[in-house]
């Protein structure tokens, strides 16, 4: 990937995350956070993985962040006056520091050779969708009766108020 | 890729309902708004699998390959076009998409005698001309990929890339030039065959009740598709 790509989406991206957590207004902060997807997306494609890229926009995007709004929308929630908790910004500062030097550190441990022995068809619908049916069936198939007692689970507690 | 960037962007169309009615601060536009993002997150899923039994049947996710897979002829007469391949997805992909554009009889959300405009009665002027167009450019999108997953795209019957092949084995040799625009004003006919079928399905039905609405998309066309994608897999299994 190109480096000047790399940096002109790189940094809407951040500008979106910090957006995510600074801005006033929820419903803001969750338009920010469908562009940083939508921006991740870009990257997982440039990185080779075309179908957890689609998925990407597809579920998270497209329904999970439309959950969050109306999660949203649901409860009202307002725009926050000001950001409270201000004895404990040093410790914030710490701890987001931290964080981002652990990043750092275990970043440059990882060779710029892992990039280039992958095995043909990586990322792709066909490739993964075998591996799915094949050697990943076992824990597809328990993911899918997850959502299933997820969903009954939902319909069970929304009943009783009916 | 192409079917996955379709889905996707379907999938989007959900945050301009729901944010145009929220941002009204209307209590009716906001009505309009979750109707109509139920409605459309309910038809999404019949036709996303839909698209998956034409992408079983096809074997790729390339519009492009899909429409050169349907220019051969079966028997060396019948084009073999995927609505002969997939009739039940062509009809699931016919309604969940008018339903996705919200059009009559799916217009719940819109409701032109009850709710004014539904989702985007307050806006005017260019915002509201966005919301308008919407409607219609969804509605050639919708015709588009029918025509490109069902009704053989581009392709003209027995023309092949340098002309005519008729069944009776008469050759009409024709310049590439020709061709493309012979296959060209296929497509655009198509296209706008389906256009008139979703304005004519506007124009003859009335409006669905919300929980008819629901039970078809929910009840009805959702296990069809299911059942759909099971029966392709199945007939692609013992024809291999």
């Amino acid at each position: 990937m190109d480096y000047p790509v790399f940096w002109a989406l790189a940094l809407p991206l951040v500008l979106a995350a910090v957006g995510v957590i600074l801005h006033p207004s929820p419903v803001y902060s969750a338009l920010a956070l469908v562009l940083a997807l939508f921006l991740l997306a870009v990257y997982f494609l440039f990185l080779g993985a075309h179908l957890v890229a689609w998925l990407q926009i597809i579920v998270y995007a497209g329904a999970i962040m439309v959950l969050f709004l109306f999660v949203i929308m649901l409860l009202n929630l307002q725009q926050e006056a000001e950001i409270g908790a201000r004895r404990l910004r040093p410790v914030a500062w710490l701890g987001g520091g931290l964080l981002v030097l652990e990043i750092w550190l275990l970043a440059r441990g990882i060779p710029d050779s892992a990039r280039e022995n992958l095995p043909e068809g990586f990322g792709t619908v066909a490739v993964l969708g075998a591996k799915l049916f094949t050697d990943f069936l076992l824990p597809f198939e328990i993911t899918s009766v997850l959502l299933l007692v997820a969903i009954v689970g939902a319909v069970v507690l929304a009943k009783r108020r009916l | 890729m192409g079917i996955l960037y379709i889905l996707a962007m379907v999938s989007l169309g959900v945050y301009g309902v729901v944010l145009g009615g929220w941002a009204s601060n209307n209590r009716w536009s906001l009505l309009g708004a979750i109707r109509g993002s139920a409605q459309m997150i309910s038809y999404e899923i019949a036709l996303g699998l839909a698209l998956v039994s034409a992408v079983l049947t096809y074997g790729t996710l390339d519009l492009q390959e899909m429409i050169r897979a349907q220019g051969y002829h079966l028997g060396g007469v019948v084009p073999a076009w995927g609505v002969l391949y997939q009739p039940v997805a062509f009809f699931i992909f016919m309604a969940a998409g008018i339903a996705e554009s919200k059009r009559v009889p799916f217009d719940l959300p819109e409701a032109e005698s009850e709710l004014i405009s539904g989702y985007f009665t307050e806006y005017s002027g260019a915002k509201q001309a966005m919301f308008m167009l919407v409607d219609f450019v969804e509605i050639v999108v919708v015709s588009g990929l029918v025509t490109a997953l069902f009704f053989g795209g581009w392709q003209v019957p027995f023309l092949a890339r340098d002309g005519f092949h008729f069944p009776w084995g008469g050759v009409l040799p024709l310049p590439s030039p020709i061709v493309a625009l012979l296959q060209v004003g296929s497509f655009t006919l198509k296209v706008f065959f389906f256009c008139w079928l979703q304005i004519l399905v506007r124009w003859t039905l009335p409006r669905f009740r919300y929980d008819q609405l629901m039970n078809l998309g929910w009840k009805g066309l959702l296990p069809l598709s299911l059942l759909n994608v099971m029966a392709t897999a199945l007939v692609l299994l013992l024809v291999e």
